[in-house]
C-alpha cells in the first residue's frame, strides 16, 4: 500500500473548513477598505479642486485693475464685446491650460451682477471627475485709488529727492501745510512703479533720505511695487471731460486753478513753466514737462507726461497724488521745499465732483460656493 | 486469494477519540480566530462608518459656516448671529432680497448633551439631529479674529461686537460607539477638526 493511500485526509479538512470561515471575512475586511480609501480618496479630490478653484478665484480679483467700470472684463480675451468670448475672464496672460499641474485646471467667468458689480464664477476640475465651482462678487471701492503719493509709470524711472523734499503714503487732509489724518483710513507707499525690477534701483537711489523723508507703508523709504495703473485713459477722460479747462502751454506766475470747495480739471497742452504761485484744486494735467521755481499748493491729482522738475528754489506742496506718465522725458527731480502726501480725502473730494473720472479699486463683496 | 474486505481495517477507539481531540482543538482554535475576524471587522465598520459620518458632517458645515455673511446683493452683513462654544448660528443672503429669512439663509449647530446629538436648524425651524451618538462634550467651537488670537466664548454667547472680530471658526467634533466586543470596556471614536475661515467677514 503506497503512503499516500494512507492519508485520510483530516488536515485538509481542516484547513479547507477554516478557510471557508476566514475567507469570507477577509473579502468583507477587504471590500469595507476599499469603500474607506474610495470616499477618501474622492474627500481628497474634492478638497483639492475646491483650493484650484479658489486658485482661480484669487488669480482673477489680482487681475482686475483699478478702474471705472468692469466693461473691458466683462468683453473676454479678445476685449471686444459681442464675440464668442464673452464673459470669459481675460487673464494677462491668457488662462492657464492647468494648475497647478493636469488634470487640474480652473476656468474663470466674468458675470455682471446689477448695475455695479460683477460676479467672478470659478470652476475647477481635478481627478475622478471632481469639480467645485466657487464665486465672488466684486464692486468698485468708493474711495478712489491711487498706487502710492508719487507713482511713476515711466520706463527708467530716476528719482533724484532733495533733503528738503518730502514724500508720504501716510493718509493726510486735505489742508496747507497737509496734517496727518487722526483716522487714516489706509497707508500707501511713498513712491511706486508698476515694474516690480525698477523697485530695487528706486530704493537703492533712495538709500540716502534722511529716515522719515519717504515715509509710509512698508520699510524705510517707503517704495513699492503696484499695479499698472491705465493713465493713458485717465487722461483721455480728463480732456474729453466737459469741464475740463484748457491753459496754454508755457510759463505762468500766479494763477489759482480751482479751490478745495470747487476743484477744476485743467490741462496744460504742452510743457508748464511755475515761476510764481500756483495754487488749486481738483485734476492738474500737464501734457509736457512740468517745471517749477517758484511755488506750487495743489489738493487733488497732479499728472505730468514728461520730466518733473522741481528746482532748488521751488516749493511745492502736492495733497493728493503726483502721477507720472511714460515718456520721453523720464526726469523726476524733486528739489527745493515740499512735500507730496498722500491725502484719501482730497481725492474723495475730487471723486465726489468729478465721478467716474478716477480709478477705484475692486473690493471683494462676497463670497460663495455652489454645492 | 484474499477478499477485498479483509484489508479494510476498522478505526479502534483510541484512534478516534485522539481524531476527535485533535479536530476539537483545530475548531478552538479557527473559532478564535473566526471570532477575532469578527470583531476587528465590526470595529472596523464602525470606526469607518463614525469617521465617514463625522468628516462628512464637517465638510457640510465648514461649507456653510464659510458662506457665512454673504450677500448676493454685495451688501454688508454679520455672518455671526450666534457664537457659544457648543452653538453658531449663521446668516447669509443667498437670493440678495435684503433678508436672511429665505431657505438656507439661517443656519444654527448646537449640540444637545443630553441626547449626545449634533443638531442643524435651517431658517429658524426646529433643530433636527444631524449627527448622532456625539461623545460627552464632544462638539466645541473655538473663535478667533483676524490676527489669530481666540476670541473667548462663553456659554452665553458673545457679544455682537465680539461676532464682528470672528474671521476663523475652529471645530471639534468627536463620536463615540460602544465596543462591539464585550471584552473591551474602551469605546470607539473618531475625532476631526477643522479651521474655517469666514470668506465674508
Amino acid at each position: 500500500m503506497s503512503a499516500l493511500r494512507n492519508q485520510h485526509g483530516t488536515a485538509l479538512v481542516a484547513a479547507l473548513g477554516i478557510a471557508m470561515i476566514l475567507l469570507p471575512l477577509g473579502a468583507l475586511v477587504t471590500l469595507q477598505c476599499r469603500t474607506d480609501l474610495s470616499i477618501q480618496h474622492n474627500l481628497r479630490s474634492d478638497i483639492e479642486s475646491f483650493y484650484v478653484a479658489e486658485a482661480g478665484l484669487a488669480h482673477a480679483v489680482a487681475e482686475i485693475p483699478p478702474g471705472q467700470s468692469f466693461d473691458q472684463l466683462l468683453a473676454g480675451p479678445d476685449r471686444i464685446k459681442g464675440t464668442a468670448d464673452d464673459g470669459v475672464f481675460p487673464f494677462t496672460e491668457g488662462a492657464p491650460t492647468a494648475f497647478p499641474s493636469p488634470p487640474y485646471r480652473y476656468d474663470v467667468q466674468a458675470v455682471p451682477q446689477g448695475a455695479s458689480m460683477l460676479n467672478i464664477i470659478s470652476r475647477a476640475s481635478g481627478v475622478n471627475g471632481s469639480a467645485k465651482v466657487v464665486e465672488t462678487l466684486v464692486m468698485r471701492s468708493p474711495l478712489p485709488f491711487t498706487p502710492a503719493a508719487l507713482y511713476a509709470e515711466t520706463a527708467n524711472t530716476s528719482l533724484s529727492l532733495g533733503g528738503s523734499f518730502q514724500l508720504s503714503g501716510i493718509d493726510h487732509q486735505a489742508v496747507f501745510p497737509p496734517v496727518v489724518q487722526p483716522q487714516p483710513r489706509a497707508e500707501l507707499p511713498a513712491v511706486s512703479t508698476p515694474r516690480s525690477e525698477a523697485e530695487p534701483a528706486l530704493r537703492e537711489q533712495l538709500s540716502s533720505a534722511a529716515p522719515g523723508q519717504i515715509a509710509g507703508a512698508g520699510d524705510d523709504p517707503s517704495v513699492g511695487t503696484a499695479q499698472r495703473l491705465d493713465l493713458d485713459t485717465y487722461m483721455k477722460s480728463v480732456s474729453n471731460a466737459p469741464a475740463a479747462i484748457v491753459h496754454a502751454a508755457g510759463a505762468i506766475n500766479d494763477a489759482t486753478w480751482g479751490t478745495t470747495g470747487a476743484p477744476q480739471l485743467s490741462i496744460v497742452a504742452g510743457d508748464l513753466q511755475v515761476s510764481g504761485r500756483l495754487t488749486g484744486s481738483g485734476v492738474l494735467m500737464v501734457s509736457g514737462a512740468l517745471q517749477v521755481t517758484g511755488t506750487i499748493e495743489f489738493a487733488g491729482v497732479l499728472l505730468a507726461q514728461g520730466a518733473v522738475l522741481l528746482e532748488p528754489s521751488s516749493s511745492v506742496t502736492v495733497v493728493g497724488t503726483l502721477w507720472q506718465a511714460a515718456s520721453q522725458d523720464e526726469r523726476l527731480e524733486l528739489r527745493g521745499s515740499g512735500i507730496i502726501a498722500y491725502s484719501s480725502s482730497a481725492l474723495a473730494d475730487l471723486d465726489h465732483v468729478f465721478p467716474g473720472l478716477l480709478p477705484h479699486a475692486v473690493v471683494v463683496a462676497g463670497w460663495r460656493e455652489d454645492l | 486469494m484474499k477478499r477485498r474486505g479483509a484489508y479494510q481495517r476498522g478505526v479502534s477507539l483510541v484512534e478516534l477519540l485522539v481524531s476527535t481531540v485533535f479536530v476539537s482543538i483545530l475548531m478552538a482554535i479557527s473559532y478564535t480566530f473566526a471570532r477575532a475576524a469578527l470583531m476587528t471587522s465590526r470595529v472596523q465598520a464602525i470606526k469607518s462608518d463614525a469617521q465617514e459620518a463625522t468628516v462628512m458632517a464637517l465638510d457640510i458645515m465648514a461649507h456653510e459656516l464659510r458662506m457665512a455673511g454673504f450677500s448676493a446683493a454685495g451688501a454688508s452683513l454679520p455672518p455671526l448671529r450666534t457664537a457659544a462654544p457648543d452653538r453658531v448660528d449663521v446668516a447669509c443672503d443667498l437670493n440678495g432680497d435684503g433678508d436672511t429669512a429665505d431657505s438656507n439663509e439661517r443656519i444654527a449647530y448646537s449640540y444637545d448633551d443630553a441626547t449626545h446629538e449634533l443638531k442643524r436648524a435651517t431658517g429658524g425651524a426646529s433643530p433636527q439631529p444631524f449627527i448622532r451618538n456625539v461623545a460627552s462634550m464632544g462638539f466645541h467651537l473655538s473663535y478667533f479674529d483676524a490676527a489669530g488670537s481666540e476670541i473667548p466664548a462663553d456659554a452665553t454667547g458673545m457679544a455682537a461686537a465680539q461676532m464682528g472680530r470672528v474671521h476663523r471658526i475652529d471645530v471639534a467634533l468627536q463620536v463615540e460607539f460602544t465596543n462591539p466586543d464585550p471584552n473591551v470596556a474602551a469605546s470607539l471614536r473618531s475625532a476631526v477638526t477643522s479651521s474655517i475661515c469666514l470668506r465674508n467677514q
